[in-house]
Formats: structure tokens, C-alpha cells, sequence
């Protein structure tokens, strides 16, 4: 029990710092990013690399976590400028790309099959790793948030040319907003590798995307509480799937696709009915009367 | 001074300007006329660096302006309010009015980690001018309201109110009079009059007629994308062609 | 020579079963304005229909497709009365977001159904070879159906009332509705139209390879890529589209790379068809900002 709780929390801490990183760029920034999978795959591969390659952790690590950052740039920097159809089938393809480079090019880290990393064997060293990354994403997030950046950020994502005629340059703050989440969705990725032993192309499909997404929209895509409940909501269903096949003697195949299903259905019943999510974001007052 | 000068834009086979110059003194309200289609907000989105024309150049007091980065033209002192005004609408009418603000410390990621004083400092400032902003417009009591709540009329001062943050040499005003109603309307002139003898170019586009004459110094009139008459309020009445074709009064 | 004529033969059977997944896409994008990655779920559905009522039923396979088609549109009918109808006022980000869900709930509820594994039709098929080509007759069956069903597509848009009604819509919805054509009713038109197509596609895709709920992520990015390479809202741009990328992938995969810069023969591996799928994608967005940002901002 006390080993599926530890599993559960390390889970859903891994999966929170995804959703915080699509919050920042969809919730804030209004950013449609249909490869969100891709920096966390980028960071994963980082360490498998290292490790195929006979590196260091940390320069796996060093590895993964850069190389997000900079994939996002190149990315958007062409897409930037273009409508937000285009820029979610950008993100789309980009992500799958890389699966489709990882799967054929077997000399980065192992092709199909995969590649092992070092694993961490004490489970609760690695539960508290994942808690110390979300709280350190999910306060610079915080801070983010809060501040004259975040206000303007949400002003992109309303109205970009309202954005520009005030003389911000739009395209620059997209890319220090994806800069940034990349980063995070990076350290995701490196600490997974380490935590599940191994990396292979199969763990990163486009479903994991919509995976977030559904975390995301369920809990409210623009508050970060919002963004941690929906995404405990979603990881609990995932890790308890085995025993519910077990209780249910039903194939965990069938139970598997059944909440991929309902995964669908609450992505667009949220829409449906409470497109802000559970958790709404919040009205900021200010004190308009005081001199 | 700002000067447009031999400004042309094409949209596909369709000529919405031909090589047309406008001029505006600092202290004065200057009025563009016309018929819908002749091109007026076309101009201003010229001007605002929001549309990249075939041909021309734009100046500020000798000053060349980049053409087709609002971003840089707005660095200028050269602001602009929509028709259909623009707004963040999911914020507050008050957060509206703090954007409009420029050089935030706030903004910049590395002040924001690394000098949070320093951020902490400009926000109060930032905070302090929006609400004197606010209560020129006579808004105050709208401040913790959702932009998307307001009546068009107040929204058409809220963006009037976000460009006053970031203290505009140039304002250019598209049509800030339709669907306001005349109680609005009297307060604008107003606040336009005061804009003008705080030594600020206004260029104002508008189909009511009344205001224009009322408030404006200099009208230019297009016509399908051409300047067919310039000159004062008086000089315009009097030409009796303007009168007759465009703006739909017996001469 | 008969190389030449290989590949041209391989660009027009896998061309066809994309252009014709693709139009739809383009169709729906042309009126709704937005992309919708549900479109791509028909294709499965009709294929699974097509495949129980051939396999199960024991229906010529022919009439199986034609059937599986209709079942579709109507499916695609009650997915918007469900879903998109209700949806109309929300931002096109949110439509494509929804769609996705759309997505996720039938592609899951298809595998819940039928299991992951593969299926192969049952059919055979004799080769035929023209010019040292070698084809089946399956493969014209499928270029002749496409070909019939683009016709068929290009008749009803540009030669009936419906049709003019689906351009007007689509060239200014709201000047549409004020000369009194019935939006909600060619709306509804415009998803049985996507998704018998999208079925007939998805059919033809599943015969010549096989059945499997995982085909919708074969099918996704070539027939985005189609549709972005012909232009979002062209309907037989996207067909056009789906042709070129078929052709790009036949010419660069069976191009021998190595021969031409070194002495080894090295070609691009056939895994690599996707890549080519979205690197021209990127590229054609590449190409052509200047029109898709004036568009964005008109």
C-alpha cells in the first residue's frame, strides 16, 4: 500500500509539472501546443542517451533539459507567426517526429526497443525529487503568474494585435513563455527516465499529449491548483487501472481504452458545460478609490 | 509633426489607397472623412504599422517610422483605438488600464527573479497612474468589472484609457463616437480637447458629422481611396461637391 | 522506365486514399473554421463498419464500403449534433481542442470494441503488370473509387443548389444566412458529406494495408499535411495537396541516395514516409507566412 501511494505521488508530481508547463503556455499564454509530449520526450532522451553513450547523469540531465528548450524555440520560430491551427498542427507534427527519429534511429538511444537509464532504486528519494520539482516549477510558475508578465500574457492570449499596438512584441514573449515551459517539461522528462529505469519511443505517443490536455482542461487550464487537481484526477484513474481490471475481471486492455474513452468524454463535456474547468481563474481586485 | 506621405495599399486586384499624404500639427485634432471603403481606417492601420503598404513612409517629427511593426511604431509615441475596440475582455477593466503602461520591470523574467523590488516599486507606480487614468475617464466605479462587461460606449473609453498609460504623442481614433451615447459623447469631446491643448496630435476617423466640425482642426476627405478636399471645418462645408457626394447634405 | 511508371502508380493509389480523407478536413475547415482532428476517426469507423459488414454480415465488400459510407455521414451527423452544434460560439483554439476529445472517445471506444490487434480484409486480388509495373487490381479499384467519389464531390459543390449554398457559407457565412440559406441544415449536409468521405477513405486504407485502431495516427499527419500543403480551406487543394506529398514520398524513398553522392547504395528507409509527411508541412508553412499572416490579421 505504503509502495502505491509513493508510486501514485511520484506519478502524479511528474505529470503536475507537464500540466503546469501547458497551463503557462495555453492557460497564460493561449498557445495551442498539440506536442506537449515532445519536451518531456526530449528531456527522457536526454538521459537515455547519456546512458547509451556512457555519460554522467547529470550531463543527461544537462542534455535533456537544454535541448527542450531549444527544440521549442526552433519550433515556434516559424510557427510564431502564424494562426493557432497552424501552430497546433506544428506542434503535432514536431512531436511526432522525434518519436518517428527515436523509433528509426537506433544509434541516439536504442531504436525500438529503448534504452536503459540508471534507475533510482530508493522510491521514496525519488517521490521526494518529483515533489521538490513541482514545487520549484509550480512557484516560478506562481510568480510568473502574478506579476505585470503574467497580465501580459493573458493579454496575448485575448488579443495579440492589442498586444502589439502597445508596443510588445508578441513573438518574443511566446518564446521566452516556451523557453521557459520547456525547460520544465524537460526536467520531467529526465526525472521520469530515471524513475521508470528505461525510456522507449512507445511512452512518448501523441495520446500522451491529450493525456495533459485532459488533466489540464478538467482541472481548470488557468490556475495552477486547478492544473494539480485535474492532474491527480487523471494519474489516479491511470495507476489504478490494473486494479480496477482485477476488481472488475474485466480485460485491462478494454479497462485501459474505456478510460481513454472517458478521458475524451470529459474533454469535451468541460467544454460543454464549465469551460473554465473546476477551478476557475480568479478575479484580481484592485483598490480603484485610494489616492 | 506627423506626416503620412504618398501612402498606397492594394488588397489583391482592390486599390484602397493611392498614394495619399496627410499631415498633422502637434495641438491639433485632425478629422478623416469619407464614405465607408475610402480607405480612412485603412490609413490608420498604415500609420499604426499594422498594415504593410505597397508604397510611402511615415514620419514623427523628422523621424522616419517603420512600416508594418506596430510594436516599434507604438515605441514612437504613436498609439492607436479600433473601431471595435480591443480589449483583454477575460481581464478587469483596471488590469486593461495597467497594460497600456510601458517600460514594466514586471514583464522582464530575469527582474522578476532576480529584483523583485525593483518590480514591486514600478508596479505601485503603474497602479498609482492607472487609477488617475481611471478617474478622468470616470470609470473608477467600473474598475473590478470584466471588460467584456462594459457598455460599447465605455469600452470605447477603456481603450482610449490604455493608450493614455503609455503617454501617446500621436492618438489615432477610429470612429470613437459610434454607438456611444450622448452623454459619452460630449464627455469625449471634452477629454479630445483636452488631449490637443496638452500639445498632443490627434487623428480622429468619424462619420459623425457633428464632431467633427464640433472638435476638429484640419479634416481631410477620401474618396475610393483618394484625397479629394482638405482644409478647416469651414473651408469643407463650403465645398459644395464634398457636401453633396459624401457626407449627405443639400449644398 | 518502368521504375518511373512504379512510382507514379504508387503516388496515385496512396494519393488517392489521403486526397480523399483530406477533402473533408478542408471542407469542414472551409465553413466551421476550424481543424478538426476528429475527421480523421470517420476513417476508422467506416473502415470497422465496412470490415463487420463484409467480414460479419457476409456483404459484397463493394456494397460493405458503400454502406459503411452512409452509416458514417449519418455518424458524423450525430457527433455534430452532439458535440460541434453546440460549440458554435466558442474560440476555433476550443473547437480544435474538443475535437481532439471527439477523438480520444471514438478511437478508444473502437479498440474497447474490436480489440488492438490487426485485421486484414478478406480479399484477393490478381497482378497486373503494365510496362514492368507491377499493381493489383485492387489498387485501380481504389483509384477508380476515389477518382468516381472526387467527381461525384466536385458535381454536388459546383453543379446543385446545395453546393452553391456550401460555398456561399463558405465564403461569408454571415451574408449567407441574411439571403436565407439554411446554415444549420447545410452544416449538416457539409458532415455527411465529411464523413462518407471520410469512411470510403478509410475503407480503401484498411484494404490495401490493414485494420487497426492505431491507423488513425497513420492517416493523421499525411492528410494535415495535405490539407496544410493545399491550403486549410481548399477542398480540392487538399486533394492536389495529398497527391504532391504522395508523390514527394514515392520520389524520395525510391531515389537511391546513395548512388547518386557515393559509390553504396543507400536509399531513404520507407519508415521515414511520416517524416517527409511533416517535413513538408514545415517547409510549405515556411513558404508561405506572408499569406497566412494576412489572413490572421483580416
Amino acid at each position: 500500500m505504503t509502495d502505491f501511494i509513493i508510486f501514485s505521488v511520484t506519478t502524479i508530481a511528474i505529470w503536475s509539472v507537464l500540466g503546469i508547463s501547458l497551463h503557462l503556455q495555453f492557460g497564460l499564454t493561449g498557445l495551442v501546443n498539440f506536442g506537449q509530449v515532445l519536451p518531456f520526450a526530449v528531456g527522457a532522451y536526454g538521459a537515455g542517451f547519456a546512458a547509451v553513450h556512457g555519460l554522467p547523469i547529470w550531463a543527461g540531465a544537462l542534455i535533456g533539459c537544454g535541448l527542450a528548450p531549444l527544440i521549442g524555440v526552433l519550433v515556434i520560430l516559424p510557427a510564431g507567426r502564424l494562426t493557432q491551427d497552424y501552430w497546433a498542427l506544428v506542434t503535432l507534427g514536431a512531436g511526432e517526429i522525434f518519436r518517428l527519429a527515436m523509433l528509426n534511429i537506433s544509434g541516439i538511444a536504442g531504436g525500438v526497443e529503448g534504452a536503459s537509464v540508471v534507475r533510482l532504486g530508493d522510491r521514496t528519494l525519488a517521490m521526494v525529487l518529483a515533489l521538490v520539482l513541482l514545487t520549484g516549477t509550480a512557484l516560478f510558475a506562481f510568480r510568473m503568474d502574478r506579476s505585470p508578465l503574467g497580465r501580459l500574457l493573458r493579454v496575448l492570449r485575448e488579443d495579440e494585435t492589442l498586444a502589439a499596438t502597445l508596443g510588445r512584441n508578441p513573438l518574443r514573449f511566446q518564446l521566452v513563455v516556451t523557453a521557459v515551459s520547456w525547460v520544465m517539461a524537460g526536467l520531467a522528462g529526465v526525472l521520469y527516465a530515471h524513475v521508470t529505469g528505461y525510456v522507449s519511443p512507445s511512452s512518448f505517443m501523441v495520446i500522451e499529449t491529450f493525456v495533459i490536455w485532459t488533466a489540464v482542461v478538467l482541472g481548470g487550464p488557468n490556475t495552477i491548483a486547478g492544473v494539480v487537481l485535474g492532474t491527480a484526477v487523471v494519474q489516479l484513474t491511470g495507476v489504478s487501472t490494473r486494479f480496477i481490471a482485477q476488481w472488475s475481471h474485466l480485460p485491462s486492455e478494454l479497462v485501459a481504452n474505456l478510460r481513454l474513452a472517458a478521458f475524451g468524454a470529459v474533454l469535451v463535456l468541460v467544454f460543454l458545460f464549465r469551460p473554465q474547468g473546476v477551478i476557475p481563474e480568479p478575479k484580481r481586485r484592485y483598490n480603484a478609490d485610494s489616492r | 509633426m506627423l506626416i503620412a506621405a504618398d501612402i498606397s495599399v492594394a488588397f489583391g486586384g482592390f486599390q484602397a489607397l493611392r498614394s495619399v499624404s496627410v499631415q498633422a500639427a502637434p495641438g491639433s485634432i485632425v478629422g478623416l472623412v469619407g464614405p465607408n471603403g475610402s480607405g480612412k481606417s485603412t490609413l490608420l492601420d498604415v500609420i499604426a504599422g499594422l498594415r504593410q503598404p505597397d508604397g510611402g513612409k511615415v514620419q514623427l517629427d523628422g523621424a522616419t517610422v517603420p512600416l508594418g511593426r506596430p510594436d516599434v511604431v507604438a515605441g514612437f509615441g504613436i498609439g492607436r483605438a479600433f473601431q471595435v475596440p480591443r480589449l483583454a475582455r477575460r481581464l478587469t477593466v483596471f488590469q486593461n488600464v495597467m497594460v497600456g503602461a510601458r517600460g514594466q520591470s514586471g514583464e522582464k523574467l530575469s527582474d522578476l527573479f532576480l529584483r523583485p523590488g525593483r518590480v514591486a516599486r514600478r508596479e505601485r507606480e503603474v497602479e498609482a497612474a492607472a487609477r488617475d487614468i481611471l478617474r478622468r475617464l470616470d470609470l473608477s466605479h467600473k474598475a473590478n468589472d470584466y471588460a467584456s462587461d462594459l457598455s460599447g460606449g465605455q469600452q470605447k473609453l477603456l481603450s482610449m484609457g490604455i493608450l493614455l498609460m503609455a503617454h501617446p504623442r500621436v492618438l489615432l481614433l477610429d470612429e470613437p463616437a459610434a454607438g456611444v451615447n450622448p452623454v459619452l459623447i460630449e464627455r469625449q469631446i471634452r477629454f479630445l480637447r483636452e488631449l490637443r491643448d496638452e500639445g498632443r496630435i490627434i487623428v480622429l476617423v468619424e462619420h459623425n458629422m457633428e464632431m467633427v466640425a464640433n472638435v476638429c482642426d484640419h479634416i481631410f476627405v477620401l474618396d475610393a481611396g483618394e484625397v479629394i478636399a482638405a482644409g478647416t471645418p469651414m473651408q469643407i462645408r463650403a465645398d459644395a461637391r464634398v457636401m453633396r457626394s459624401y457626407l449627405g447634405q443639400p449644398a | 522506365m518502368c521504375r518511373v511508371i512504379q512510382i507514379l502508380f504508387n503516388t496515385l493509389i496512396y494519393g488517392s486514399e489521403i486526397a480523399i480523407i483530406a477533402v473533408g478536413v478542408a471542407l469542414s475547415y472551409s465553413i466551421l473554421r476550424f481543424a478538426n482532428f476528429a475527421h480523421v476517426q470517420f476513417a476508422v469507423v467506416g473502415a470497422y463498419t465496412a470490415f463487420s459488414l463484409h467480414q460479419y454480415a457476409g456483404a459484397p465488400i463493394a456494397l460493405a464500403a458503400v454502406l459503411a459510407a452512409l452509416l458514417t455521414g449519418l455518424f458524423a451527423v450525430l457527433v455534430d449534433w452532439l458535440v460541434f452544434a453546440r460549440l458554435r460560439n466558442i474560440t476555433p483554439e476550443g473547437k480544435m481542442i474538443v475535437s481532439w476529445g471527439v477523438a480520444l472517445f471514438i478511437r478508444s471506444i473502437v479498440a474497447a470494441m474490436f480489440g488492438g490487434s490487426a485485421r486484414v480484409f478478406d480479399v484477393s486480388s490478381d497482378t497486373l503488370s503494365i510496362g514492368g509495373a507491377f499493381f493489383t487490381l485492387q489498387d485501380v479499384i481504389v483509384v477508380a473509387a476515389t477518382a468516381l467519389a472526387m467527381l461525384a464531390l466536385h458535381a454536388l459543390l459546383y453543379r446543385t443548389l446545395a453546393g452553391t449554398a456550401l460555398r456561399a457559407l463558405a465564403s461569408n457565412r454571415d451574408l449567407a444566412e441574411t439571403r436565407g440559406i439554411p446554415a444549420a441544415r447545410m452544416i449538416g449536409l457539409m458532415w455527411f458529406i465529411c464523413g462518407t468521405t471520410a469512411a470510403l477513405g478509410g475503407t480503401l486504407f484498411a484494404l490495401q494495408t490493414r485494420l487497426q485502431p492505431n491507423m488513425d495516427l497513420v492517416m493523421l499527419l499525411p492528410v494535415f499535411s495535405a490539407v496544410t500543403i493545399g491550403g486549410l480551406d481548399r477542398v480540392f487543394g487538399a486533394a492536389l495537396g495529398a497527391v504532391v506529398l504522395s508523390l514527394a514520398q514515392n520520389l524520395l524513398i525510391s531515389v537511391d541516395f546513395g548512388t547518386l553522392f557515393s559509390g553504396e547504395s543507400w536509399s531513404v528507409p520507407t519508415q521515414f514516409r511520416d517524416f517527409i509527411a511533416v517535413g513538408a508541412m514545415v517547409l510549405i508553412l515556411l513558404l508561405r507566412p506572408r499569406r497566412i499572416a494576412a489572413r490572421a490579421a483580416g
